[in-house]
């Protein structure tokens, strides 16, 4: 099912492979900046999406008040709403539902390119679309004394390779940080912390210490791109970056009116801090 | 429904989906190693199937497809808990999950016949042919894992290590006499021929050494541009082996390339030379027949929808292939073109080598067999009749 991305992308890494002098290592870390790079404007249009439904979640809650015994009255009064603040329903969780695939397909691109047994190798035979990729394979499978197709556990690897799950977890952990507090809610009305905002601060605990543990059971190499994933996550919300970014991947991102009438501002170019 | 309760709730949605997404990224890469390793032995005079594959190892009746009873010094069947016979079966778990994927080593002394089977997870592991008891079982560590068939001869035993490196070990004590060292695993069988010992590794390299004392007959080693994966066919004058370059060549014995052919996809088969063809597979599903001489084109036949990684079966007058669409292909040996096919049950790629069975009116082989072994364990073995392709019998665990 998800060959039409996925073989691109193992296509993709090994190419790179090749580029970089048959570093595995650098070519799992390009990759994985390059994809996030270009999944950027989706992340952006996210965020901000997120960030106007947190703006109008006041509101949301008086409609919700007004017409708790009407619902088909809530619905009609909500989109109206949406409409007016200019927010579409779907503009969080689509960007996050196209991004999903592509991500899963790096992730397995990662497993199939560092194919390692006989079983793994006869699958990639399939999937590299360019000729003459397969005198690179095997991949280099090395790094720094680590076997980049174990998990980075004893006996399969070194015991220091264990500080690669321990970083799976940091920059997780930092990325939730950071990502919390680029999208810090508004308290509601009544002084309840915002539902949104609960739900951030547990999970940050939680799956930091998830994405340890699974990190330790798959290999060394898909840890490799979790650490770099996170770090570009962080980046992705450093204003400076942001601007940068959005000058070279949302150039042509509407400009909104100013509410109180003044010139226009440039929604791509403002912090979404 | 409280606030607490909608973001517990909502919390676990995401962690669902999160966890869900993770295993997705597993779902399509295949776990374990490789596939089904078939020999034949005889055991007290009787033709006997041997299948190892990853946790189990099993002594087949060839007649029956099933695994040989047991029996005490009197020859009578032993029996379990249930009163039911006991198979000749090895389970791994029980070795500290010591996994199989290749031929045993066949010893016999004093009437009594041992088979030795180098494990995956570095270990000898040596059993009695007909009581299936260990004579150790702890076994003897190796250096490292085999994935390929060990080769006997010159007083020596060749091991392929599956990380890399080919070994010659002391048939009795299993101490290393001497190592060739290659870069990157030896996932075939070295090829014995002369006293030269031929050896191909999947860092893409052909090497050949003196079998007594490891020392390279060759300048260099052979650079063959892709990984190798399959064992050489070694002639009286000749090399023949294919990589996963695409190309088939063929070297000379001091160690140059003399003709190279140019393929389709990855070789993985070892080539079969019969009357005066030479006859190979590759992964896009196609069959050739070359000249031997010049490897010049005889004819290429695509019978199957998806690779073939095994080596060709030639009899007088067919060439049998196997595919990972789970078909098995008889040609002509003369055009290529597909006589008939059968489809194995549960249509089940199919990696491993094919196996024939002689007839042995006793061992109750009747007629020649042909043993296809997939990767699907509930349909593990599959015989048919060799030349007809009629379906004998169906083993699965």
């Amino acid at each position: 099912m998800w060959d039409f991305i996925l073989n691109p992308m193992v296509t993709l890494l090994t190419l790179m492979y090749s580029f970089f002098g048959n570093n595995v290592i650098l070519s799992i870390v390009v990759l994985t900046v390059v994809i996030r790079l270009i999944m950027y404007p989706m992340m952006a249009q996210q965020q901000e999406s997120a960030k106007k439904m947190q703006e109008v979640q006041p509101r949301l809650k008086k409609l919700q008040e007004k017409y708790k015994d009407d619902r088909e009255k809530l619905s009609q009064a909500q989109m109206e709403l949406y409409k007016e603040a200019g927010i579409n329903p779907f503009g969080g969780c689509l960007p996050l539902l196209l991004q999903f695939p592509i991500f899963i397909a790096l992730y397995q691109s990662i497993f199939f390119a560092l194919a390692s047994t006989p079983f793994q190798l006869v699958d990639l035979s399939e999937r590299l679309l360019i000729p003459g990729l397969q005198g690179l394979i095997p991949l280099q499978n090395t790094w720094l004394g680590m076997r980049l197709t174990e998990a980075p556990q004893p006996p399969l690897n070194p015991p220091y390779a264990l500080v690669l799950p321990l970083l799976v977890m940091v920059t997780t952990w930092i990325q939730f940080k950071v990502s919390q507090s680029a999208t810090s809610a508004m308290q509601s009305g009544d002084g309840q912390p915002n539902q949104a905002q609960a739900m951030t601060q547990s999970m940050g605990t939680v799956m930091p210490i998830m994405f340890g543990f699974i990190s330790l059971s798959l290999s060394v190499g898909l840890s490799i791109y979790f650490i770099t994933s996170n770090l570009v996550g962080v980046l992705q919300y450093i204003p400076a970056f942001q601007r940068v970014a959005d000058r070279v991947f949302r150039p042509f991102s509407r400009k909104k009116k100013d509410p109180q009438g003044s010139e226009p501002a440039d929604t791509g170019k403002q912090s979404r801090k | 429904m409280n606030n607490r309760t909608r973001i517990t709730r909502l919390q676990l949605g995401v962690l669902l989906i999160v966890f869900a997404a993770l295993l997705a990224g597993c779902g399509d890469v295949r776990h374990g190693v490789g596939w089904p390793s078939m020999s034949t032995l005889r055991i007290d005079d009787t033709l006997r199937l041997v299948v190892a594959h990853d946790l189990q190892i099993e002594v087949i009746d060839p007649a029956l497809g099933r695994p040989v009873a047991l029996v005490d010094e009197n020859g009578a069947t032993l029996l379990d808990d249930r009163g039911e016979a006991r198979r000749w079966v090895v389970n791994g778990s029980n070795f500290e999950n010591a996994t199989f994927f290749t031929a045993p080593i066949s010893k016999t002394e004093d009437g009594n016949t041992e088979l030795s089977f180098l494990s995956y997870t570095s270990r000898i592991l040596t059993f009695d042919s007909v009581s299936a008891q260990p004579a150790d079982p702890a076994g003897i560590t190796l250096a490292d894992g085999v994935i390929a068939n060990v080769v006997e001869g010159d007083g020596l035993l060749y091991v392929p290590y599956r990380s890399g490196d080919v070994v010659a070990l002391d048939p009795v004590t299993y101490e290393e006499v001497w190592r060739l060292d290659t870069r990157e695993g030896v996932w075939s069988s070295p090829v014995l021929s002369n006293g030269v010992l031929y050896v191909a590794s999947i860092d893409h390299l052909l090497y050949a050494v003196d079998a007594a004392t490891g020392e390279s007959i060759w300048a260099n080693p052979v650079d063959l541009e892709g990984a190798i994966a399959a064992s050489p066919l070694v002639t009286e004058d000749a090399v023949y082996v294919g990589s996963w370059s695409h190309n088939l060549y063929k070297v000379s014995l001091d160690g140059e390339i003399q003709a190279t052919y140019v393929g389709r996809n990855w070789i993985w088969s070892t080539p079969v030379l019969q009357d005066g063809t030479l006859y190979y597979t590759d992964l896009s599903g196609s069959v050739y027949a070359l000249d031997p001489e010049t490897l010049t084109e005889i004819w290429v036949q695509t019978p199957a929808t998806r690779g073939i990684r095994a080596t060709p079966v030639v009899t007088d007058t067919h060439v049998i292939v196997a595919s990972r669409n789970g078909r098995v292909y008889w040609l002509s040996r003369d055009t290529g073109s597909t006589l008939f096919e059968r489809e194995l049950p549960g249509t089940h790629e199919v990696l491993s080598d094919m196996l024939v069975i002689p007839a042995d009116e006793a061992s109750g082989v009747t007629a020649p067999l042909l043993v296809v072994a997939s990767v699907n364990l509930q349909n593990l073995l599959t015989a048919y009749t060799l030349d007809t392709g009629e379906q004998k019998w169906v083993y699965g665990r």
